[in-house]
């Protein structure tokens, strides 16, 4: 608990801290003190300073969202990504997401449970490849414009789920709108597949995900 | 628990938001020397261009992402213009400015590789992410973590490796890879039985090209020793990995 508050109070003291942490700057003088040069400068002299420009190619979001669990119902779920914008068009990112199953028909029918309460938690990260496909913009009223894109995104990787690692091919479709200049919100679309073994029986189950995420440019 | 930290999470994302816009006057101004700018609505060749900016004027660069940048001129208007046009102004003082770009020499000079690499190991897919460090343009170490998932069991291995590119600038480089590491192998089946263990060397090799930016493609094909593994007769087992995905440099 004391840990908690702790780091409430620290994101809190942070928070502030970027806020306030504004540039002075020195109060301006008077007319009648600054001594008029001949020639006016037109211009601010400020060099050329490459690192004054914010490269935003990275960004961090945080999701979340319904799954479902083929056989194992709809379930809530949350997770993040971790996206590097390489073009244009093209992005690559990882995928982190975590939800716990419910039960089968099965299981609340006859009462019983085929798998056991840890083998519920249901774990993936993905490694995708994406592209916006149709990028656009969004006209909210009048004067509010926001940028957007449709993109689509494949990849692969593991998923953690009834007591083992799942290869998995995960696919979809997203759409995000810029809220403002670091500011994105995601509304995904993605299925997982992969192989699942239950009482002996394999075959391959669609996972389907649908999500809303914030995330940040840095 | 992971409600509030999401909360706190976006209080600083919001937060990171106002503190960015407070520092609108340190923003670089750059003064147009192209005939003008042409100013997009958005990040993309195919956003309309709305405004533009004569020879002369002056703006400010507000963010940049891959190869756009997003400026504002003296009277507040924002847009975006890409990188070739925005090459073409010089600074305030008057002198020319040259925006870095990636280039293959910064390919060749990375010193910072990562990677997400797919494939097949002895016949189950896998995937393997990896990070790696140049320390000349030939030579590097790299340390990865793989992950290949079969019918029966799945395989977690982590490999510690150095490899030579002897021809860095080739287009298509080829380079030569030799690792160690140890290998975990975890049943999926039911019934019980125990997991192993194993030390394993590899030798690989494959070819790295620079695809566009900060972005490299990477092919690979390794054979695996692994000894005294678990099987028959306790003898080394030989396993075949082939390999393809991206990565990222710095």
């Amino acid at each position: 608990m004391e840990g908690r508050i702790r780091s409430l109070l620290l994101s809190c003291t942070a928070s502030v801290f970027f806020i306030f942490n504004t540039p002075v700057y020195a109060v301006d003088l008077a007319d009648d003190q600054v001594i008029n040069p001949i020639i006016q400068p037109e211009i601010e002299r400020m060099d050329f300073d490459e690192s004054r420009i914010n490269a935003d190619n990275i960004e961090i979001v945080a999701t979340l969202g319904i799954l479902s669990i083929e056989d194992f119902g709809v379930n809530p779920m949350y997770g993040a990504k971790l996206a590097y914008r390489v073009s244009e068009g093209f992005f690559i990112n990882t995928e982190l997401g975590l939800s716990t199953a419910g039960k089968t028909t099965a299981e609340s029918i006859f009462n019983v449970n085929l798998i056991s309460d840890s083998d519920r938690e249901f774990r993936y990260i993905t490694f995708n490849l994406g592209y916006d496909i149709f990028p656009g913009e969004a006209f909210i009223t009048d004067g509010v414009t926001y940028n957007t894109a449709f993109y689509v995104v494949a990849g692969l990787g593991d998923t953690s789920f009834a007591g083992a690692d799942k290869f998995t091919f995960s696919w979809g479709a997203g759409y995000r709108l810029l809220a403002s200049n670091s500011l994105a919100v995601y509304f995904d679309v993605r299925d997982h597949t992969f192989n699942l073994e239950l009482a002996g029986d394999k075959k391959l189950t669609n996972n389907i995900e649908i999500s809303v995420g914030f995330g940040m440019y840095f | 628990m992971h409600t509030r930290l999401i909360v706190v999470i976006l209080l600083h994302l919001i937060s990171f938001d106002i503190y960015a816009a407070s520092k609108s006057d340190s923003l670089q101004q750059l003064e147009v020397a192209a005939p003008y700018l042409e100013l997009h609505t958005g990040s993309g060749g195919g956003f309309p261009i709305f405004h533009v900016v004569e020879r002369g004027e002056l703006v400010k660069i507000i963010q940049k992402r891959a190869r756009w940048f997003k400026i504002r001129t003296a009277n507040d208007v924002e847009g975006w213009v890409h990188f070739d046009q925005m090459s073409q102004t010089i600074a305030p003082n008057g002198d020319p400015i040259e925006f870095s770009q990636t280039t293959q020499d910064d390919f060749i000079e990375r010193n910072w590789e990562y990677g997400v690499l797919g494939g097949d190991f002895g016949g189950s897919p896998l995937f393997s992410v990896y990070g790696a460090y140049l320390f000349n343009p030939g030579f590097a170490t790299e340390l990865s973590y793989s992950k290949s998932i079969a019918d029966k069991s799945s395989s977690t291995y982590y490999k510690l490796g150095i490899f030579m590119q002897p021809f860095p600038d080739f287009e298509y480089s080829p380079y030569f890879h030799l690792g160690t590491g140890s290998i975990k192998s975890v049943p999926i089946s039911i019934a019980p039985q125990s997991t192993q263990r194993a030390q394993f060397a590899n030798i690989s090799f494959g070819i790295r090209k620079h695809l566009t930016e900060r972005v490299i493609l990477r092919l690979e094909y390794s054979n695996y020793v692994i000894l005294n593994a678990t099987n028959a007769n306790d003898d080394n087992e030989e396993v075949r990995e082939w390999k393809a995905g991206f990565a990222v440099f710095f």
